[in-house]
Protein backbone atom coordinates (compact mmCIF):
# COMPACT_ATOMS: atom_id res chain seq x y z
CA UNK A 1 0.00 0.00 0.00
CA UNK A 2 1.03 3.63 -0.82
CA UNK A 3 2.86 5.07 2.46
CA UNK A 4 1.19 8.59 3.26
CA UNK A 5 0.20 9.81 6.34
CA UNK A 6 -3.01 9.00 6.78
CA UNK A 7 -3.00 5.77 5.25
CA UNK A 8 0.56 5.22 8.13
CA UNK A 9 -1.09 7.01 11.02
CA UNK A 10 -4.28 4.79 10.23
CA UNK A 11 -3.12 1.34 9.73
CA UNK A 12 -0.11 1.77 13.02
CA UNK A 13 -3.05 3.16 14.88
CA UNK A 14 -5.60 0.22 14.03
CA UNK A 15 -2.89 -2.47 14.31
CA UNK A 16 -1.92 -1.34 17.73
CA UNK A 17 -5.64 -1.07 18.88
CA UNK A 18 -6.33 -4.61 17.42
CA UNK A 19 -3.07 -5.89 19.61
CA UNK A 20 -3.54 -4.23 22.36
CA UNK A 21 -7.80 -5.79 22.39
CA UNK A 22 -5.71 -9.48 22.14
CA UNK A 23 -3.30 -8.57 24.81
CA UNK A 24 -5.88 -7.11 27.21
CA UNK A 25 -8.12 -10.22 26.84
CA UNK A 26 -5.70 -13.01 26.79
CA UNK A 27 -3.92 -10.95 30.02
CA UNK A 28 -7.61 -11.12 31.82
CA UNK A 29 -8.22 -14.96 30.74
CA UNK A 30 -4.66 -15.99 32.07
CA UNK A 31 -4.15 -13.95 35.05
CA UNK A 32 -6.27 -16.45 37.51
CA UNK A 33 -4.55 -19.08 36.43
CA UNK A 34 -1.30 -17.97 36.71
CA UNK A 35 -1.82 -16.59 40.63
CA UNK A 36 -2.91 -20.32 41.14
CA UNK A 37 0.13 -21.99 39.34
CA UNK A 38 2.28 -19.44 41.56
CA UNK A 39 0.42 -20.13 44.93
CA UNK A 40 0.60 -23.78 43.90
CA UNK A 41 4.31 -24.20 43.51
CA UNK A 42 4.44 -22.12 46.79
CA UNK A 43 2.42 -24.89 48.54
CA UNK A 44 4.22 -27.46 46.72
CA UNK A 45 7.98 -25.80 47.92
CA UNK A 46 6.47 -25.43 51.57
CA UNK A 47 6.16 -29.11 51.52
CA UNK A 48 9.24 -29.77 50.26
CA UNK A 49 11.73 -27.32 52.22
CA UNK A 50 9.77 -27.98 55.88
CA UNK A 51 9.52 -30.45 58.40
CA UNK A 52 5.38 -32.13 58.36
CA UNK A 53 3.47 -29.53 58.85
CA UNK A 54 -0.71 -28.86 59.08
CA UNK A 55 -0.62 -25.34 57.94
CA UNK A 56 1.34 -22.43 57.45
CA UNK A 57 1.01 -18.25 57.94
CA UNK A 58 2.92 -15.15 57.61
CA UNK A 59 4.74 -14.72 60.68
CA UNK A 60 6.10 -11.67 62.32
CA UNK A 61 10.24 -10.69 61.38
CA UNK A 62 12.24 -8.18 62.47
CA UNK A 63 13.62 -8.01 58.43
CA UNK A 64 11.51 -5.20 56.39
CA UNK A 65 12.13 -6.99 52.83
CA UNK A 66 11.55 -10.56 53.70
CA UNK A 67 8.60 -12.49 54.07
CA UNK A 68 8.52 -15.15 57.08
CA UNK A 69 6.25 -18.03 57.91
CA UNK A 70 5.27 -20.30 60.36
CA UNK A 71 4.65 -23.79 60.26
CA UNK A 72 2.77 -25.10 63.05
CA UNK A 73 1.40 -28.74 63.68
CA UNK A 74 -1.20 -30.05 66.10
CA UNK A 75 -0.38 -26.05 67.25
CA UNK A 76 2.81 -26.27 67.76
CA UNK A 77 5.43 -24.54 65.91
CA UNK A 78 7.77 -27.04 63.66
CA UNK A 79 9.62 -24.02 61.32
CA UNK A 80 9.76 -21.51 59.49
CA UNK A 81 9.77 -20.69 56.02
CA UNK A 82 11.57 -17.57 54.52
CA UNK A 83 10.81 -16.00 51.21
CA UNK A 84 14.10 -14.95 50.52
CA UNK A 85 16.41 -13.42 48.04
CA UNK A 86 19.85 -12.38 46.09
CA UNK A 87 20.25 -9.62 43.35
CA UNK A 88 24.57 -10.47 43.10
CA UNK A 89 22.74 -13.29 40.67
CA UNK A 90 24.64 -13.89 37.41
CA UNK A 91 21.26 -12.70 35.75
CA UNK A 92 20.08 -10.55 38.35
CA UNK A 93 17.53 -11.33 41.00
CA UNK A 94 17.52 -15.20 42.40
CA UNK A 95 14.75 -16.19 44.52
CA UNK A 96 14.59 -18.94 47.10
CA UNK A 97 12.26 -19.86 49.58
CA UNK A 98 14.41 -21.04 52.71
CA UNK A 99 13.28 -23.98 55.27
CA UNK A 100 14.18 -23.62 59.03
CA UNK A 101 13.30 -26.08 61.68
CA UNK A 102 13.16 -24.41 65.40
CA UNK A 103 16.65 -24.21 66.23
CA UNK A 104 17.60 -22.71 62.86
CA UNK A 105 18.91 -25.40 61.02
CA UNK A 106 18.56 -25.34 57.24
CA UNK A 107 15.87 -28.24 56.22
CA UNK A 108 15.46 -27.58 52.75
CA UNK A 109 15.17 -24.44 49.82
CA UNK A 110 13.46 -24.05 46.52
CA UNK A 111 14.93 -22.06 43.91
CA UNK A 112 11.66 -20.20 42.67
CA UNK A 113 12.88 -17.52 39.99
CA UNK A 114 16.23 -17.39 38.67
CA UNK A 115 17.74 -16.00 35.37
CA UNK A 116 20.95 -18.19 35.65
CA UNK A 117 22.60 -19.95 32.74
CA UNK A 118 21.29 -23.30 32.33
CA UNK A 119 23.65 -25.83 32.58
CA UNK A 120 25.55 -23.45 35.11
CA UNK A 121 24.28 -21.66 37.69
CA UNK A 122 20.95 -22.98 37.10
CA UNK A 123 21.98 -26.07 38.53
CA UNK A 124 21.78 -24.40 42.20
CA UNK A 125 18.00 -26.24 42.03
CA UNK A 126 19.35 -29.77 42.61
CA UNK A 127 23.42 -28.98 43.58
CA UNK A 128 22.82 -27.57 46.82
CA UNK A 129 21.20 -30.68 47.95
CA UNK A 130 23.00 -33.46 47.05
CA UNK A 131 23.85 -35.43 50.01
CA UNK A 132 27.48 -36.34 51.11
CA UNK A 133 28.63 -34.07 48.61
CA UNK A 134 31.12 -30.90 49.87
CA UNK A 135 28.10 -28.98 48.70
CA UNK A 136 25.55 -29.92 50.44
CA UNK A 137 23.68 -27.73 52.17
CA UNK A 138 20.88 -28.81 53.99
CA UNK A 139 21.01 -29.58 57.59
CA UNK A 140 23.65 -26.22 58.16
CA UNK A 141 23.19 -24.23 60.89
CA UNK A 142 25.99 -21.30 60.61
CA UNK A 143 25.75 -18.92 57.79
CA UNK A 144 27.24 -20.31 54.38
CA UNK A 145 30.52 -19.35 52.65
CA UNK A 146 31.83 -20.61 49.23
CA UNK A 147 35.73 -22.44 49.59
CA UNK A 148 36.95 -20.22 47.35
CA UNK A 149 35.62 -17.25 50.00
CA UNK A 150 37.54 -18.91 52.97
CA UNK A 151 34.41 -21.52 53.82
CA UNK A 152 33.42 -25.43 53.44
CA UNK A 153 30.41 -25.17 50.80
CA UNK A 154 32.01 -25.78 46.94
CA UNK A 155 30.84 -23.67 44.46
CA UNK A 156 28.90 -25.01 41.77
CA UNK A 157 32.04 -25.76 38.99
CA UNK A 158 31.81 -22.74 36.76
CA UNK A 159 29.49 -20.34 38.45
CA UNK A 160 31.07 -19.38 41.28
CA UNK A 161 28.90 -15.83 41.45
CA UNK A 162 25.73 -18.04 41.32
CA UNK A 163 27.01 -19.69 44.06
CA UNK A 164 28.27 -16.69 46.08
CA UNK A 165 24.50 -15.09 45.58
CA UNK A 166 22.67 -18.36 46.17
CA UNK A 167 24.68 -18.18 49.59
CA UNK A 168 23.94 -14.87 50.20
CA UNK A 169 20.04 -15.57 50.21
CA UNK A 170 20.24 -17.94 52.45
CA UNK A 171 22.29 -16.19 54.90
CA UNK A 172 19.74 -13.62 54.42
CA UNK A 173 16.93 -15.39 55.47
CA UNK A 174 18.58 -17.04 58.33
CA UNK A 175 18.91 -13.31 59.95
CA UNK A 176 15.36 -13.14 59.54
CA UNK A 177 14.41 -15.80 61.80
CA UNK A 178 12.79 -14.94 65.11
CA UNK A 179 15.21 -16.46 67.33
CA UNK A 180 17.68 -14.12 66.70
CA UNK A 181 16.35 -11.48 67.84
CA UNK B 1 6.76 -23.13 -5.16
CA UNK B 2 4.76 -25.34 -3.39
CA UNK B 3 3.89 -26.01 -0.18
CA UNK B 4 5.70 -29.36 0.70
CA UNK B 5 9.14 -27.88 -1.08
CA UNK B 6 8.31 -24.45 0.98
CA UNK B 7 8.88 -26.31 4.28
CA UNK B 8 11.54 -28.99 2.91
CA UNK B 9 13.56 -25.99 2.14
CA UNK B 10 13.16 -23.69 5.49
CA UNK B 11 14.80 -27.08 6.83
CA UNK B 12 17.72 -27.80 4.33
CA UNK B 13 18.30 -25.26 1.98
CA UNK B 14 17.35 -22.03 4.15
CA UNK B 15 18.51 -24.19 7.23
CA UNK B 16 18.20 -20.49 9.54
CA UNK B 17 21.00 -21.77 11.41
CA UNK B 18 23.49 -23.92 9.21
CA UNK B 19 22.68 -21.80 5.43
CA UNK B 20 21.04 -18.22 6.96
CA UNK B 21 22.89 -18.08 10.03
CA UNK B 22 20.42 -15.79 11.52
CA UNK B 23 18.95 -15.65 14.81
CA UNK B 24 22.70 -16.65 16.61
CA UNK B 25 21.86 -15.07 19.69
CA UNK B 26 19.52 -17.39 20.68
CA UNK B 27 21.20 -20.39 19.04
CA UNK B 28 24.31 -19.69 21.13
CA UNK B 29 22.90 -18.63 24.48
CA UNK B 30 20.26 -22.02 25.28
CA UNK B 31 22.29 -24.15 24.00
CA UNK B 32 23.90 -25.03 27.02
CA UNK B 33 21.86 -28.81 26.82
CA UNK B 34 19.21 -30.44 24.43
CA UNK B 35 16.40 -30.01 26.56
CA UNK B 36 16.25 -25.79 26.56
CA UNK B 37 17.98 -26.22 22.89
CA UNK B 38 14.56 -28.01 21.64
CA UNK B 39 12.17 -26.33 24.10
CA UNK B 40 13.77 -22.61 22.54
CA UNK B 41 13.36 -23.85 19.02
CA UNK B 42 9.79 -24.74 19.85
CA UNK B 43 8.89 -21.72 21.72
CA UNK B 44 10.32 -19.89 18.38
CA UNK B 45 8.37 -22.42 15.98
CA UNK B 46 4.99 -21.27 17.22
CA UNK B 47 6.01 -17.87 17.05
CA UNK B 48 7.24 -18.11 14.01
CA UNK B 49 4.13 -19.81 12.93
CA UNK B 50 1.71 -17.11 14.30
CA UNK B 51 3.52 -13.99 13.03
CA UNK B 52 4.27 -15.28 9.71
CA UNK B 53 0.31 -15.80 9.44
CA UNK B 54 -0.65 -12.62 10.63
CA UNK B 55 1.81 -10.29 8.75
CA UNK B 56 0.97 -12.57 5.68
CA UNK B 57 -2.91 -12.15 6.19
CA UNK B 58 -2.24 -7.66 6.77
CA UNK B 59 0.14 -7.43 4.35
CA UNK B 60 -2.23 -5.49 1.50
CA UNK B 61 -3.33 -3.04 4.23
CA UNK B 62 0.34 -1.88 5.78
CA UNK B 63 2.43 1.00 3.78
CA UNK B 64 5.68 0.12 3.11
CA UNK B 65 7.02 3.05 4.98
CA UNK B 66 5.61 1.58 8.31
CA UNK B 67 5.95 -2.43 7.14
CA UNK B 68 8.80 -3.11 10.03
CA UNK B 69 7.07 -1.00 13.51
CA UNK B 70 3.90 -2.89 11.99
CA UNK B 71 5.97 -6.33 12.11
CA UNK B 72 7.94 -5.73 15.16
CA UNK B 73 4.13 -5.21 17.03
CA UNK B 74 2.70 -8.33 15.63
CA UNK B 75 5.75 -10.26 16.73
CA UNK B 76 6.10 -8.95 20.29
CA UNK B 77 2.54 -9.34 20.71
CA UNK B 78 2.61 -12.98 19.84
CA UNK B 79 5.64 -13.29 22.26
CA UNK B 80 4.20 -11.89 25.29
CA UNK B 81 0.93 -14.15 24.82
CA UNK B 82 2.80 -17.35 24.43
CA UNK B 83 4.54 -15.87 27.60
CA UNK B 84 1.24 -15.56 29.48
CA UNK B 85 -0.22 -19.00 28.15
CA UNK B 86 2.87 -21.12 29.02
CA UNK B 87 3.12 -18.88 32.72
CA UNK B 88 -0.35 -20.08 33.52
CA UNK B 89 -0.55 -23.42 31.88
CA UNK B 90 2.79 -24.67 31.53
CA UNK B 91 4.55 -23.34 34.59
CA UNK B 92 7.44 -25.55 35.04
CA UNK B 93 8.31 -25.21 30.73
CA UNK B 94 7.85 -21.27 31.98
CA UNK B 95 10.36 -21.49 34.88
CA UNK B 96 12.85 -23.36 32.80
CA UNK B 97 13.20 -21.59 30.08
CA UNK B 98 12.35 -18.29 31.90
CA UNK B 99 14.34 -15.65 30.21
CA UNK B 100 14.21 -17.12 26.93
CA UNK B 101 11.09 -16.33 25.96
CA UNK B 102 11.03 -12.88 26.24
CA UNK B 103 14.23 -12.94 23.63
CA UNK B 104 12.54 -14.53 21.23
CA UNK B 105 10.77 -10.87 20.09
CA UNK B 106 14.45 -9.77 19.06
CA UNK B 107 15.15 -13.24 17.07
CA UNK B 108 16.24 -11.93 13.72
CA UNK B 109 14.75 -14.69 12.24
CA UNK B 110 11.11 -13.72 12.94
CA UNK B 111 11.46 -10.41 11.21
CA UNK B 112 13.67 -12.06 8.21
CA UNK B 113 11.04 -14.14 7.72
CA UNK B 114 8.31 -11.53 8.08
CA UNK B 115 10.51 -9.24 5.55
CA UNK B 116 11.51 -11.88 2.80
CA UNK B 117 8.85 -14.13 3.08
CA UNK B 118 5.76 -13.50 4.75
CA UNK B 119 5.11 -9.62 3.29
CA UNK B 120 4.91 -11.34 -0.34
CA UNK B 121 3.28 -14.33 -0.28
CA UNK B 122 -0.27 -15.83 0.97
CA UNK B 123 -1.24 -16.99 4.25
CA UNK B 124 -0.96 -20.94 3.30
CA UNK B 125 2.77 -20.68 1.83
CA UNK B 126 3.88 -18.39 4.93
CA UNK B 127 2.49 -20.65 7.43
CA UNK B 128 4.35 -23.29 5.40
CA UNK B 129 7.37 -21.27 5.52
CA UNK B 130 7.14 -20.81 9.07
CA UNK B 131 6.80 -24.12 9.81
CA UNK B 132 9.73 -25.33 7.93
CA UNK B 133 12.13 -22.31 8.88
CA UNK B 134 10.70 -23.27 12.66
CA UNK B 135 11.71 -27.21 12.86
CA UNK B 136 14.78 -26.00 10.89
CA UNK B 137 15.61 -23.86 13.35
CA UNK B 138 14.31 -26.17 16.31
CA UNK B 139 16.51 -29.29 15.02
CA UNK B 140 19.47 -26.84 14.12
CA UNK B 141 19.00 -26.09 18.11
CA UNK B 142 18.58 -29.75 19.52
CA UNK B 143 21.66 -30.85 17.62
CA UNK B 144 24.31 -27.93 19.34
CA UNK B 145 22.52 -28.77 22.38
CA UNK B 146 22.75 -32.43 22.19
CA UNK B 147 26.78 -32.37 21.44
CA UNK B 148 27.36 -29.59 24.03
CA UNK B 149 25.61 -31.46 26.32
CA UNK B 150 27.77 -34.71 25.67
CA UNK B 151 31.07 -33.30 25.16
CA UNK B 152 30.74 -30.69 28.56
CA UNK B 153 28.28 -32.80 31.10
CA UNK B 154 28.14 -36.55 29.59
CA UNK B 155 24.71 -36.65 29.04
CA UNK B 156 22.19 -36.34 26.25
CA UNK B 157 18.51 -34.90 27.12
CA UNK B 158 19.44 -35.60 30.69
CA UNK B 159 20.31 -39.08 30.50
CA UNK B 160 24.12 -39.58 31.93
CA UNK B 161 25.92 -41.28 29.32
CA UNK B 162 29.29 -41.02 31.27
CA UNK B 163 30.13 -39.08 34.38
CA UNK B 164 29.74 -35.53 34.43
CA UNK B 165 33.67 -34.96 35.61
CA UNK B 166 34.93 -36.14 32.36
CA UNK B 167 32.98 -33.67 30.62
CA UNK B 168 34.97 -30.79 29.26
CA UNK B 169 33.45 -27.73 31.19
CA UNK B 170 34.34 -25.74 28.31
CA UNK B 171 31.50 -26.94 26.10
CA UNK B 172 28.69 -26.16 28.39
CA UNK B 173 30.42 -21.89 28.16
CA UNK B 174 30.11 -20.07 25.50
CA UNK B 175 33.39 -20.82 23.61
CA UNK B 176 31.89 -24.03 23.34
CA UNK B 177 28.98 -23.01 21.79
CA UNK B 178 30.93 -21.37 18.81
CA UNK B 179 33.03 -24.40 18.34
CA UNK B 180 30.12 -26.78 18.50
CA UNK B 181 28.55 -24.41 15.90
CA UNK B 182 31.14 -24.33 13.30
CA UNK B 183 31.71 -27.74 13.17
CA UNK B 184 27.74 -28.32 12.69
CA UNK B 185 28.05 -25.14 9.94
CA UNK B 186 30.81 -27.52 8.34
CA UNK B 187 29.08 -30.61 8.81
CA UNK B 188 25.99 -29.27 7.53
CA UNK B 189 26.90 -27.70 4.55
CA UNK B 190 29.78 -30.59 3.78
CA UNK B 191 26.70 -33.08 3.61
CA UNK B 192 24.04 -30.52 1.77
CA UNK B 193 26.76 -30.15 -1.45
CA UNK B 194 27.64 -34.03 -1.10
Amino acid sequence: MKSTLTTMTLSLTGIALAVGAILGVVHYATEKPIEQAVAKAKDAAMGEILPPFDSYAAGETDSEELTLYTATKDGQQVGYAVDTYSDNGFGGRIGIVAGFDTAGVLTGYRVMSHAETPGLGAKMDEWFRESGTGHDVIGSSAPLKVTKDGGDVDAITGATITSRAFAEAINKAREALPQKR
Amino acid sequence: MSALSTITDGIVKRNPTFVLILGMCPTLGTTSSALTGMSMGLATLAVLLCSNMAISAIRKIVPDAVRIPVFIIVIASFVTVLEMIMQAWLPALYSALGIFIPLIVVNCILLGRAEAFASKNDVLLSACDGIGIGTGFTLALTAIGTVRELLGNGSVFGLQLFDSSFGALVFVLAPGAFIVLGFLIALFNYLRHA
